[in-house]
């Protein structure tokens, strides 16, 4: 009896240790995202590239070259759609 | 009164001229960025990590966190009124992440001069400067040609020299590294002129080798 309070023990303190170790993981994660964007924000202030991200905006730059299969896909809404999801996972990978 | 007048023009002139070269990061500033965005360190920027800090990028202006960036938002964040209505393709008022990503990815397109599918270090050190100075696409191909690469450059040179003397001191280009300067001042006189600013560039670009010995002097690139 004794042990196998002793053994829920331990394993109650190694459950709480390892979900302190994964709290602890999560604000190093969002830190180098953070720092990712202070480093970039130092050297472009506009995160849409400023006069010539203009001239591209302006000039409606395709994003993906004609003879390009990178992010080919079929229509202007599934791309959109394939972004948001990929934002999203990027987004969920920052806080697990 | 008229002569007064083109004092202070020039006066004024001269004060956005430095106000503008000095906005422009230091080479450590510059090296910090690309080593940041080159998580792989392989010495050249991928689609992917540059996706991933796109992502970042708008995560950190999406304050509301509602996957959308207002016109508030976008103000905040710096992102001027007129990228932003250009951006907003659908007209609804705000930013997806669609419209984002699309406007991201065509300035690394746009900045992938070589046209290698990556970004190299004096390709990024060139996007930083052309986001000061812009671009204009001449024969309207979506790309930057040399020819237009030359024209910003010559724009870029023309706010690098503050004291308009015709050349570059190495605090005026202070955003290249000491060894690019160097290597770009082939005469070894301790100034970048306008010719080889710019066929520093070009030759960095093609890879090619650099003249020796360029004339000395302000002459203008051909």
């Amino acid at each position: 009896m004794k042990t196998r309070s002793v053994l829920a023990l331990a394993a109650i303190m190694g459950l709480l240790a390892a979900s302190q170790s994964a709290l602890a993981a999560t604000p190093k994660i969002d830190a180098r995202a953070q720092a990712l964007v202070a480093a970039l924000q130092a050297v472009s202030p506009d995160p849409l590239g400023g006069r010539l991200g203009l001239a591209v905006a302006a000039a409606n730059v395709p994003a993906i070259a004609k003879d390009s299969d990178r992010y080919q896909v079929a229509t202007q809404t599934t791309r959109a759609e394939y972004e948001r999801r990929a934002y999203i996972i990027w987004k969920s990978s920052q806080k697990s | 009164m008229r002569r007064f007048s083109s004092f202070l023009a020039a006066a004024v002139g001269g004060l956005l001229a430095v106000a503008a070269a000095r906005a422009l990061p230091t080479a450590a500033q510059i090296e910090t960025a690309f080593n940041a965005l080159n998580a792989s360190r392989s010495g050249a920027i991928t689609p992917a990590e540059w996706d991933r800090a796109s992502f970042a990028l708008f995560r950190a202006a999406d304050k509301n966190n509602d996957d959308f960036i207002d016109a508030a938002e976008a103000q905040a964040s710096g992102i001027p009124q007129d990228t932003f209505l250009h951006a907003d393709t659908d007209h609804d008022g705000r930013l997806s992440v669609g419209e984002f990503m699309e406007l991201r990815r065509a300035i690394f397109r746009i900045a992938d001069i070589d046209r290698s599918d990556t970004l190299d270090r004096v390709e990024y050190e060139l996007l930083i400067l052309m986001e000061q100075v812009g671009w204009v696409d001449s024969n309207h191909d979506g790309r930057i040609e040399l020819s237009e690469l030359r024209a910003s450059l010559t724009k870029a040179f023309e706010q690098l020299d503050t004291d308009h003397d015709g050349k570059l001191s190495p605090a005026e280009a202070g955003y290249m590294p000491a060894g690019e300067f160097e290597r770009f001042d082939t005469n070894h006189d301790g100034w970048l002129t306008l010719q080889e600013f710019i066929a520093g560039y070009r030759a960095a670009l093609l890879g090619e080798p650099l003249p020796a010995g360029a004339s000395t002097g302000s002459g203008r690139a051909k």
